[in-house]
């Protein structure tokens, strides 16, 4: 499988489909605590982001994010 | 030997635990990279949804229906840590709470009174909680090489201190549904979670 390259888009793709979200309310200053996900749908979107960009964040990390563009910056670095 | 209100509420626990396993793995597995670990956790989804029917057909044989819960023992580890954010810390969450399962299964087996009906269920469960035990601690072992050896043993400490602070803390808020399976050591832990909750 290969590995994919983190962009903005590719990462709103994800989270729409894992959250149910609609792709165009995903931007970056959005809040992940505004996107209404449960633990599992939180779980299920940080293995999913990882799995498609093969990088790894600690519970620590994840923690600690509070926006998408937050998200992608850490997902960046770890590419 | 008789079921009572108190088993209606002890099983309806273990099939919502179950349920929400299912559920839980099957988040997992529906996002994981094709190979062998994808192959263990779907399979450890499916024993997760089986188990839940185990206990239900376990239930109406016993002359009942199970209770409508929705909270599981599981559930307590993400409000008292957070949630797991990678797939080592999944497999470490799923390492700590296995092996609290099983030690709790097995100390209902060794319960006296334990009705044949509920003592089959229990065995034929453990027989797949084993298993999942096997490749759970394979799986952490071939981990260290990606997230490093000390980073994967001491994230299973933090979930192993966590474990018995919930499990000290749930034998306490449920109380006498389930302090016929207290060990003295139980008493202890659940003595100084009170104290240190205000429970007691």
């Amino acid at each position: 499988m290969s590995t994919a390259t983190v962009t903005f888009d590719a990462i709103a793709e994800h989270m729409a489909e894992v959250l149910q979200v609609p792709r165009d309310q995903l931007k970056p200053d959005v809040l992940i605590s505004d996107l209404g996900a449960d633990s599992l749908g939180l779980v299920e979107m940080a293995i999913d982001l990882q799995e498609e960009f093969d990088v790894i964040i600690t519970h620590e990390e994840f923690a600690a994010i509070r926006t998408l563009g937050d998200l992608e910056s850490l997902l960046r670095s770890r590419q | 030997m008789t079921a009572d209100d108190n088993d209606r509420w002890m099983l309806s626990y273990y099939r919502v635990s179950e349920i929400n396993g299912a559920l839980f793995f099957g988040r997992v597995a529906r996002v994981m990279r094709p190979g062998y670990l994808q192959s263990q956790v779907t399979h450890h989804f499916a024993d997760e949804a089986a188990h839940a029917s185990y206990w239900t057909g376990c239930m109406e044989d016993l002359g009942f229906y199970p209770e409508k819960q929705r909270t599981a023992y599981q559930d307590r580890y993400f409000t008292a840590l957070g949630v797991p954010a990678n797939l080592m810390e999944v497999l470490a969450i799923t390492l700590v709470f296995e092996k609290r399962v099983i030690g709790h299964y097995r100390r209902h087996l060794a319960h006296p009174d334990t009705h044949p009906r509920i003592r089959q269920t229990i065995e034929r469960i453990m027989f797949d909680e084993r298993r999942h035990l096997r490749y759970v601690r394979e799986a952490l072992d071939n981990m260290g090489a990606r997230y490093g050896a000390e980073v994967v043993s001491r994230t299973t400490e933090r979930y192993e201190e966590a474990d018995r602070e919930v499990y000290a803390a749930a034998i306490a808020e449920f109380g006498e549904r389930m302090t016929f399976l207290e060990t003295a050591a139980d008493r202890a832990a659940r003595t100084l979670a009170g104290r240190s909750s205000g429970v007691i």
